[in-house]
C-alpha cells in the first residue's frame, strides 16, 4: 500500500487492474490448487463430467433403444442373456439392451438431481432468508413448518403423495423437493441471523434501501457460498431419493432410471441371477452420488477455509 | 427564528429482554425491558456539531440509531427541520434518507464484504434513483476523491477486504456525503483506528463539516475527541442525559457528580498533570432494574438521602449548560443545609 | 534488571518470505519502572513483548539477539526451563483481550489456584485466599471467584487477568494494551491499582498502548516504536516535551488532549513501513517531512542525547527547528500532495 502513493495516476490504475485480475486468478488458483490436491474432489468432477455428458448424448450413444425386445438367432425372446458381444450389459427378462437402458437412464438421474435440489434449495434459501430477516411471528412460523417438514416420514410421504398425485417423474421431483427444502431452510436462516447483525445491513439501511434489497442484494450474497454448499449435497440427496422411490415402484413406469431397472430385475427375481441386469445400475448410483458428495466436500473446503487444515 | 436542524424530544428505546415465542403469540409471562434510551432531549441546531458521550452500554448509539429511525423509538418525537418524522409518510416526503445519513463504528465490518468500493459508494444514488447513469459515476468518482481516496481509480475496484482501516472509513464517509445530506450520525467514526489515522479522518470530518454545511452528531465515550470536535456536549448516563452545555465549557467545568468523574479519569498527556480523580463506586447496572430516583445515586460520592426521592429534572448551571443533579436545586440545597 | 540487546523477531509466511516484526531493538529495563511501549498497530510492540515471554506464534521466532533477565539471557533457555523457572513466576503478562486469557471451562478462581499451585508448594486454601485478597485489591467482589470468565464483564476479566498475573508476586509484567477496550472509569481505576499493585511488590511493568495520554499519566520511560524499532527512548517528561525523533512529534500533535481547549489535530500521512522487505535507510522517511538524501539511504544509529534519551533519527541534534517545524500543519501536509517528488528521492 505503501508504493501505491508514490505512483503516478496511470501506473496506479493498471497496479489496480492487474490486482483486480490477480485477485480473481489466485481465487481460481485456490481452488484449482484444492482440486488438485483433494483427489476426491478430482475423482468427483471428472466423474460427474462423464455422468453429464452421458445424460445429454445418451440416445447417441447407446446402442439399442432401450425399450426394443432383441431375439436370439432361433427367433427366441433374448430373455436375460449374459453379456455378449451385441449386448455388452446383457439383456433383461424382457430382452432389452441393459447397456441402452442404463446410459437412458442416466438423464433421469441427473435430470431429477439437479432440479430437484435446485427446488428445494430456491425454496429452502428463502425461506431462510425470509424467516430470519424478519423474525418474530414470521419466523415463528415458518419455522415450525420447517420443523413438520422435518417429522415428515420419507416413504410414506412420498407414497401417499404419489398415490394422490400420480407417479410421474416431475411430480416426484416435487415430492423430493418438498422433503429436501427443510435442511438449507436452516442453515441459511441461523446463517442469516448472525449476517443481519452485521454493521453492513445498517449501513444499507441508512441510506433508504427496500427490505427487498437489503435480502437479495445485501444479504444473499453473503450467503451464497453455503447455498451452494447444500446445493451439492443436495443433489447428492435427491439423486438416492429418486433411486429409492422407483426401486420400491413408485417412479414414473413411463422413464427409465436405473432405480427403475433395479426394480423390474427384483420382481422378476433375476436380482441374483442376473448380476448384470442389477449391478451396474446399483455402480452407476453409487459412483453419481458420491462424485457429487465429494465435490460438495471440496467446496465445504473452499467456503470454510477453517477446516482447511 | 428558523427551527433546529433535530429536535429530540423525550425519545425512548426500550427493547424486550427476554421475549419469546410463547410471550408473543399468547402473551405469556412478564416482559422484562432494557430501558436503553429513557427520555433522551436535546437539539442540534444548523451546522452545528454534537457531541453524545458516556460509557459504553449507556445508550448513546440507541439513541442515535432510534433519532434516525434506524430503531423505531418506544416514544417520544424526533422533529428534523422543524417536522416530525414519525410517520414514515412524512419520512418519504421529505426524502428524510437522502438528508440523514450514518458513519458507523467498525470499518472493517460496515462495508458489505461482496461489494466494491465503486459500487459501495454508488448505491445511495441507485436507491434513490437519482441522475442517468454516466452522472452517477462522475458523481462517484469526484465523491471518492473528495474524501481523499486519491486518484479515485486507485481504489474504485477494490473490495474492503484490500483496504486499510483508515481508507474503509473514508469510503464510508463518501457513501455517507455522495448524496449531499444535511444531517450525519458519526459513531464513533475513530475508535477502531490507528492515532495517526485517527487525526486525518477527524481533520477530513471537519473540512466537509465546513464546506457542506453539515450537521452532525457525533457518538463517542472519548471526551478528548468530542471536546476536540464538538460545539457543544451532552453527555449520557443509563439513557438519560446528564449534563449539556458548551463542549469546552462542559469539560473544563464539569458541575453533573458523573460528568466530573469521567473527566477526572480520562488520562492527560502532560505527566506533571495530577488529575483529581473522582472515585466511582461500582460498576455500571444493567439498564433494566432503575434505582429509584437519581440513576446515579449508587455510584455517586456527593449523593444524599433526597437524590433516591425523584428523578432530578434538568438544571440551569451557567451559560446554556444544564446538569441532572439536586445539587443544583436551590430550594432543595436550602431545605438540606438547615 | 531487563536487556535486550539487538533482538529480531521474524514471522516466516508460507512462500512470502518473512515479517520482519522486530528489527533490532536494543533497550534496557530497571527495577521497579513502569516502561510504556507505544506506537502505531503493527509496530511490533506485542511480538516484542511476546517474545520476552516466549508467547510468540507458531510460525515466529527470534533469530537474533540476546534478552538478558537478571543475568541470564532467556533466549538460551529450554521451553522447559522457561515454563517452570521464568512464565508467572519472575515475568507475566496481560494479553491484548483478558477473556481469551482464560479457560472457559474452569472457574476463574480455580485457574489462579492452579497457577499459584503449579508454582509454589502452597495448600489450597491458602491459594485460595491469596486469590481471593487479589480480587479484592482490584475492586472484584471475592464472591465472585467461583464465578466462570464469561460471566465476568471486560472490565472484570481484565482485572482477574492482573490478578492472576500479579499471583506470583513477579518481577516483571507485562500488559499488552490491558484498557484498550475500556471505558475510562474502568481503565483509571485499573492503571491506578497497577500502578499501585507494582509499587507495593516492586515489580517492573512493560505496559504497552498507543495512547500516549496513558502512558504519560502513569508510567516512569517511554519508549516509541515504529516499524519493528524502538527509534525514541526517555523517561516520560522528556518524550512528552522534549522529544527529538519526527515520528513522536507526529504522534504529539495528532493526539486529541482534553487539557487543550484549541488543539489543531495533525495527523502523519502515508502508511507504515513494509516489514517484508525493509529498505534500507531510515524506515520513517516516506512519511517523515525532514527526510534528507542521507535519511534514504543510511539507516540511523541510536545516540543518545543526554541522560538515558536515546533517538535514531540523522536529524535528532536539530530539536528546536523539528519542533517548531512539527507543530505547522503545512509541514506534513506539503508531504502528502507531493508524493512523487519523494519517490524520485527514492530511486536516486
Ligand atoms: N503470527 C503472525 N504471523 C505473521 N505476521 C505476524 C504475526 N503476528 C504479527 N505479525 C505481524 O508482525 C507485525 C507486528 O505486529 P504486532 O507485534 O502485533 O504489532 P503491535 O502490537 O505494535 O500492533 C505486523 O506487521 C503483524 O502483521
Ligand atoms: S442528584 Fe444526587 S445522586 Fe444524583 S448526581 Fe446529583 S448528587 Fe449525585
Ligand atoms: S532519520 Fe531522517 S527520515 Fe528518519 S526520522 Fe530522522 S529526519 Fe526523518
Ligand atoms: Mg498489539
Amino acid at each position: 500500500m505503501s508504493v501505491k502513493k508514490h505512483l503516478p495516476a496511470n501506473v496506479e490504475s493498471k497496479l489496480t487492474s492487474s490486482r483486480v485480475f490477480s485477485q480473481i486468478k489466485d481465487g481460481v488458483s485456490t481452488a484449482y490448487e484444492l482440486y488438485r490436491s483433494d483427489r476426491l474432489g478430482q475423482f468427483g468432477i471428472v466423474v460427474l463430467a462423464a455422468f453429464v455428458f452421458i445424460a445429454i448424448f445418451a440416445p447417441i450413444i447407446a446402442p439399442y433403444s432401450p425399450g426394443a425386445r432383441h431375439r436370439r438367432d432361433d427367433g427366441s425372446l433374448a430373455r436375460l442373456d449374459a453379456p455378449s458381444t451385441d449386448h455388452l450389459l446383457g439383456t433383461t427378462h424382457h430382452g432389452q439392451d441393459v447397456l441402452s437402458q442404463l446410459l437412458v437412464s442416466a438423464r433421469v438421474s441427473v435430470f431429477v438431481g439437479f432440479l430437484a435440489a435446485f427446488i428445494a434449495v430456491f425454496i429452502g434459501t428463502n425461506v431462510g432468508l425470509i424467516s430470519a430477516y424478519y423474525g418474530g411471528w414470521v419466523d415463528d412460523i415458518l419455522m415450525r413448518i420447517v420443523d413438520i417438514a422435518y417429522g415428515l416420514p420419507f416413504l410414506p410421504f412420498v407414497i401417499v403423495l404419489v398415490f394422490i398425485f400420480g407417479a410421474n417423474i416431475v411430480n416426484i421431483m416435487l415430492v423430493i423437493a418438498a422433503i429436501l427444502w427443510r435442511d438449507s431452510a436452516r442453515v441459511v436462516r441461523s446463517e442469516v441471523l448472525s449476517q443481519k447483525q452485521r454493521p453492513y445491513v445498517e449501513s444499507a439501511r441508512a441510506i433508504g434501501a427496500s427490505d427487498f434489497r437489503i435480502l437479495y442484494r445485501h444479504v444473499f450474497p453473503n450467503v451464497l457460498p453455503l447455498t451452494v454448499l447444500y446445493m451439492a449435497f443436495a443433489v447428492a440427496y435427491a439423486i438416492m431419493y429418486e433411486a429409492s422411490i422407483a426401486f420400491l415402484g413408485f417412479g414414473d413406469p413411463n422413464v427409465y432410471s436405473w432405480g427403475r431397472m433395479m426394480y423390474q430385475a427384483y420382481t422378476h427375481g433375476a436380482i441374483r441371477d442376473a448380476w448384470w441386469w442389477v449391478l451396474p445400475a446399483g455402480v452407476c448410483i453409487m459412483l453419481l452420488v458420491s462424485s457429487v458428495f465429494f465435490i460438495g466436500r471440496t467446496l465445504e473446503e473452499i467456503t470454510n477455509p477453517e477446516i482447511r487444515h | 427564528m428558523t427551527s433546529p436542524k433535530i429536535e429530540v424530544d423525550d425519545l425512548k428505546k426500550h427493547f424486550k429482554s427476554n421475549e419469546d415465542m410463547f410471550t408473543r403469540l399468547f402473551g405469556w409471562g412478564e416482559i422484562e425491558y432494557v430501558k436503553a434510551v429513557d427520555g433522551v432531549s436535546f437539539e442540534i441546531e444548523e451546522g452545528e456539531s454534537f457531541g453524545l458521550a458516556g460509557e459504553s452500554g449507556c445508550g448513546k448509539t440507541t439513541c442515535g440509531k432510534s433519532l434516525l429511525h434506524l430503531h423505531e423509538p418506544t416514544s417520544g418525537t424526533v422533529s428534523f427541520d422543524g417536522r416530525e418524522i414519525t410517520d414514515p409518510a412524512v419520512r418519504d416526503e421529505m426524502n428524510f434518507r437522502t438528508e440523514a445519513q450514518i458513519i458507523q463504528q467498525n470499518p472493517y465490518e460496515s462495508i458489505n464484504p461482496r461489494y466494491r468500493v465503486f459500487d459501495w459508494v454508488k448505491e445511495p444514488l441507485d436507491v434513490h434513483d437519482i441522475g442517468s447513469e454516466e452522472e452517477r459515476e462522475t458523481r462517484v468518482i469526484e465523491t471518492i476523491e473528495s474524501v481523499g481516496l486519491n486518484p479515485a481509480e486507485a481504489y474504485m475496484h477494490e473490495y474492503p477486504s484490500e483496504l486499510s482501516g483508515g481508507e474503509r472509513q473514508r469510503v464510508s464517509i463518501a457513501r455517507a456525503i455522495i448524496l449531499e445530506p444535511s444531517f450525519i450520525l458519526a459513531d464513533e467514526p475513530a475508535s477502531m483506528l490507528d492515532v495517526s489515522v485517527r487525526a486525518s479522518i477527524l481533520d477530513l470530518l471537519d473540512r466537509l463539516q465546513d464546506e457542506l454545511n453539515i450537521s452532525i452528531l457525533y457518538i463517542s465515550h472519548d471526551l478528548s475527541l468530542l471536546k476536540h470536535m464538538c460545539d457543544r456536549i451532552g453527555i449520557m448516563y443509563l439513557g438519560k442525559l446528564v449534563e449539556v452545555g458548551p463542549a469546552t465549557q462542559v469539560i473544563n467545568d464539569p458541575q453533573h457528580p458523573y460528568t466530573k468523574a469521567l473527566v477526572g479519569s480520562t488520562p492527560t498527556i502532560d505527566p506533571d498533570d495530577e488529575r483529581e480523580a473522582v472515585e466511582l463506586k461500582g460498576d455500571i447496572p444493567d439498564p433494566v432494574n432503575l434505582p429509584p430516583g437519581c440513576r446515579f445515586a449508587p455510584r455517586c460520592p456527593e449523593a444524599t438521602d433526597e437524590c433516591t426521592v425523584e428523578e432530578p429534572p434538568m438544571y440551569e448551571t451557567g451559560d446554556d449548560q444544564q446538569a441532572r443533579c439536586i445539587l443544583y436545586d436551590e430550594e432543595q440545597m436550602q431545605t438540606i443545609r438547615e | 534488571m531487563l536487556e535486550l540487546t539487538d533482538v529480531h523477531v521474524e514471522y516466516e509466511m508460507e512462500g512470502d518470505g518473512s515479517v520482519h516484526a522486530v528489527n533490532g531493538v536494543s533497550i534496557s529495563l530497571e527495577e521497579n519502572k513502569i516502561l510504556g511501549l507505544i506506537g502505531e498497530s503493527g509496530s511490533g510492540k506485542s511480538t516484542l513483548a511476546k517474545a520476552i515471554i516466549r508467547l510468540l506464534a507458531k510460525n515466529g521466532h527470534v533469530p537474533e539477539g540476546a534478552i538478558e533477565y537478571k543475568e541470564t539471557d532467556l533466549t538460551e533457555l529450554s521451553d522447559r526451563e522457561f515454563r517452570t523457572e521464568i512464565r508467572w513466576d519472575e515475568i507475566s503478562m496481560v494479553p491484548q483481550n483478558a477473556m481469551n486469557g482464560f479457560d472457559p471451562v474452569y472457574t476463574v478462581g480455580n485457574q489462579i489456584v492452579q497457577a499459584i499451585r503449579t508454582h509454589e508448594d502452597v495448600s489450597k486454601g491458602e491459594a485460595r485466599e491469596r486469590a481471593r485478597a487479589l480480587f479484592e485489591q482490584l475492586g472484584i467482589d471475592p464472591g465472585r471467584i467461583d464465578d466462570y470468565p464469561h460471566q465476568f464483564s471486560g472490565g472484570m476479566a481484565q482485572r482477574a487477568m492482573i490478578a492472576l498475573a500479579l499471583a506470583l508476586d513477579p518481577s516483571l509484567i507485562i500488559a499488552d494494551e490491558p484498557t484498550t477496550a475500556l471505558d475510562v472509569v474502568i481503565q483509571d481505576r485499573i492503571l491506578q491499582t497497577l500502578r499501585d499493585l507494582q509499587q507495593e511488590i516492586e515489580s517492573s511493568v512493560i505496559l504497552i498502548t498507543h495512547d500516549i495520554s496513558v502512558v504519560s499519566d502513569i508510567c516512569d520511560e517511554i519508549a516509541v516504536m515504529y516499524g519493528g524499532r524502538v527509534v525514541e527512548h526517555a523517561d516520560v517528561e522528556t518524550i512528552i516535551k522534549e522529544p527529538r525523533h519526527p515520528y513522536t512529534l507526529g504522534l504529539r500533535n495528532a493526539f486529541p488532549d482534553i487539557e487543550e481547549d484549541d488543539q489543531d489535530l495533525i495527523s502523519i500521512p502515508g502508511t507504515p513501513p513494509d516489514l517484508v522487505e525493509p529498505p534500507e535507510g531510515c524506515g520513517f522517511a516516506p512519511r517523515c517531512p525532514f527526510a534528507t538524501d542521507e535519511c534514504w539511504d543510511v539507516t540511523p544509529e541510536p545516540e543518545e542525547y543526554g541522560d538515558g534519551h536515546v533517538v535514531e533519527c540523522h536529524r535528532a541534534d536539530e530539536q528546536e527547528l523539528l519542533t517548531e517545524e512539527a507543530k505547522r500543519k503545512e509541514t506534513w501536509m506539503d508531504l502528502e500532495t507531493e508524493p512523487q517528488q519523494v519517490a524520485e528521492e527514492a530511486d536516486d
